[in-house]
């Protein structure tokens, strides 16, 4: 019972709840409503930093594969597998968020922007890097492997970004909403709501990612600890 | 190697905690500041008056709110408009840009008894907007959307991460006690 | 320098040789394309209208679904000969191996697509013998092949192979595929090379990038 008030009490946990109240109460209590778009433009509070995480998320994992790669310790495939995660669920926010405000604003779910196509092939790759680590036996091979994928989809990430970028120019986006050329008209306390409102996932980010990693180490404490059980029951056998 | 296992989770907590208690601080002193800048809370209402200069430029309107307080704002150059006409036509611009074509659609809207929200301060109209009243609804909901959704989204994953490590503590305190 | 191209061209022969005898690659790459294009005709129900606009896209989509069929092929002859094991055990450099392999696939689609094109061709009745066809068709299957054997690869032991490298490779490719599709759309619409140009840049980078970086990382895939 302790045990669960001292979890809880994560001092992370507590930094990111306040923050994230913080947050709330900017987006949806200090700030006026915005001038072109009214309502639906408080999504982008919320998008813009669930989408900076899940670009935080790839950045974490590329960067902790290729150190796997070059230094083999555990802590950076954990680190890896942490972010991964966190960083798919951020990314389907991020999806998710973007589709619910491009339907008032643009009258459509989805065009074939050069960001918006990125961000999709994206959390395509990073699922994948998931699945295969569902996939693929324990071990170090596994490890390895997804340590490359890690890094394929850090090489690949700016070459799909051009690709997108010219590719949408050959297809100009189907934006006909009312707010087509919509400007922000909040100007500095966009800003600072936005600021705000990143911080706060930022930490959330953080948080979830320590947890995830926490439980990737228990899961090898708890292989250490199978084996040395059958050990002692071995030599008690004999 | 097994007793390692027991304290995994507190290593780093004390480093962790003097890092969150210096970002509490700054976040907090950072919080202050919004609060010193905060608005007056936005008023809405219908149009009541609409007074312009010899050159049919918007100078002051007033707008009545639902409790009959009639308050007069003026305006400046950087006032924003978003006002629709009787088809739902948006006009986004500003008073610099037209300065006499913000006299008309308040001049429609009184005519209209259609309400508007404005936001200002000190009684300088920084904003003028359509009140969204039946689109907020349909609005509101696409935002209340996003919201349900991710953080369901969000809830789901905490919830399994949260039943996954219930699982190993339990294997693990299993495991000790066959052991020890 | 000689020496590792011999040792590359050894590879890439000992496959080859190896499908001349019994043809499974080529076959699986060029039927599956075959029977995508057919399929999308009835599918899009293809007029001359239409024919220019969702040609490309289908002939690049069939290839590039064949080209993931044709790596989970050739890799499972490997791992049925247990002859990966005995490349593995070879004196040889890893990065030669992998160039070895996916000169080998580069290869086989090369070959399929052969077979493949000139139907297109008949099917959806543009032309397309011309030489900016080559120089797509061969940047598109160099990277097919640079990405798909590396993925390959990493996909033979796990559970569901058929599943993870459609799942691995579609998404890398993606870049690929656009410069693929819009530089075919380019030609079959009469343009010339300027048009295509960034397109045709695009490829090359990321075939030079895929290349260099899969060679540098085979290493850790075959690694016990």
């Amino acid at each position: 019972m302790l045990n669960k008030v001292l979890d809880l009490l994560d001092p992370l946990l507590i930094l990111s709840a306040a923050l994230m109240g913080v947050a709330l109460y900017l987006i949806f209590i200090w700030v006026p409503t915005e001038t072109n778009q009214g309502a639906v433009q408080r999504i982008l509070y919320f998008h813009v930093p669930v989408a900076w995480g899940s670009m935080l998320g790839i950045f974490v994992v590329s960067g902790s594969s290729f150190m796997y790669l070059w230094k083999k310790t555990e802590k950076w495939d954990r680190l890896a597998v942490a972010s991964a995660e966190v960083g798919v669920i951020f990314g389907g926010m991020m999806l998710l968020s973007g589709m619910i405000w491009a339907r008032p604003v643009w009258a459509v779910w989805w065009t074939g922007e050069a960001k918006l196509t990125t961000a999709l092939i994206l959390f395509f790759i990073y699922v994948a890097y998931l699945m295969f680590r569902a996939y693929f036996p324990p071990g170090a091979q596994r490890q390895r492997l997804a340590a490359i994928i890690g890094v394929i989809g850090a090489v690949d990430t700016p070459i799909i970004y051009f690709a997108a970028n010219l590719w949408s120019q050959a297809h100009p986006p189907l934006i006909t909403g009312p707010a087509a050329d919509a400007e922000s008209a909040l100007g500095s306390d966009l800003g600072i709501v936005l600021t705000a409102s990143t911080v706060a996932f930022t930490f959330l980010f953080i948080y979830l990612v320590q947890t995830r990693y926490k439980i990737r180490k228990s899961e090898d404490d708890l292989v250490e600890l199978k084996r040395a059980v059958s050990t002692s029951a071995m030599t008690g056998a004999n | 190697m097994i007793s390692n296992v027991t304290n995994t989770v507190t290593t780093t907590r004390t480093i962790r905690f003097v890092l969150a208690a210096f970002i509490a601080l700054s976040a907090f002193a950072f919080a202050t500041q919004i609060s010193s800048a905060e608005h007056e809370p936005p008023v809405s209402g219908i149009v009541v008056g609409v007074e312009t200069d010899d050159n049919g430029n918007l100078t002051r309107f007033a707008v009545s709110d639902s409790t009959g307080t009639v308050t007069t704002f003026t305006i400046f150059d950087g006032t924003e408009y978003g006002l629709e006409n009787q088809a739902g036509d948006r006009w986004v611009s500003t008073q610099g840009e037209e300065p006499s074509e913000s006299a008309r659609r308040l001049r429609d809207h009184r005519e209209r008894f259609a309400p508007i929200t404005v936001v200002f301060e000190n009684g300088t109209a920084f904003s003028v907007v359509e009140r969204e009243q039946g689109k907020l609804e349909t609005n509101l909901g696409y935002l209340f959307a996003v919201f349900a959704v991710t953080w369901a989204l969000f809830f789901a994953y905490v919830l399994y991460m949260g039943r996954k490590q219930r699982v190993l503590q339990h294997e693990i305190a299993r495991l000790k006690g066959k052991i020890g | 320098m000689m020496g590792s191209l011999a040792i590359i061209w050894a590879i890439g022969r000992k496959d080859l040789l190896l499908e001349i005898r019994n043809k499974d690659v080529v076959v699986a790459v060029a039927g599956f394309a075959l029977l995508v294009l057919v399929i999308f005709t009835f599918a899009i129900d293809l007029n001359q209208g239409n024919a220019k606009l969702v040609g490309p896209g289908v002939l690049w989509a069939g290839i590039a679904f064949a080209g993931v069929t044709g790596h989970n092929r050739a890799f499972a002859l490997e791992v049925e000969g247990s002859t990966l094991e005995a490349l593995m055990l070879a004196p040889i450099s890893r990065d030669l191996i992998y160039l070895g392999k996916a000169l080998g696939n580069f290869l086989f689609i090369a070959v399929a697509q052969i077979i493949v094109i000139p139907v297109f061709a008949v099917l959806f009745n543009l032309v397309v013998f011309r030489w900016e066809m080559l120089a797509i068709a061969l940047l598109t299957t160099l990277g097919f092949s640079a990405v798909g054997t590396l993925f390959a690869a990493m996909s033979v032991r796990v559970r569901a192979r058929e599943v993870m490298l459609p799942l691995l490779f579609l998404p890398v490719v993606t870049p690929l595929l656009m410069a693929a599709v819009e530089s075919t759309s380019h030609m079959v619409n009469g343009r010339s090379w300027s048009d295509m140009a960034q397109w045709l840049q695009l490829a090359v980078a990321f075939d030079v990038a895929f290349i260099v970086v899969s060679a540098f990382i085979f290493q850790h895939i075959l690694e016990d």
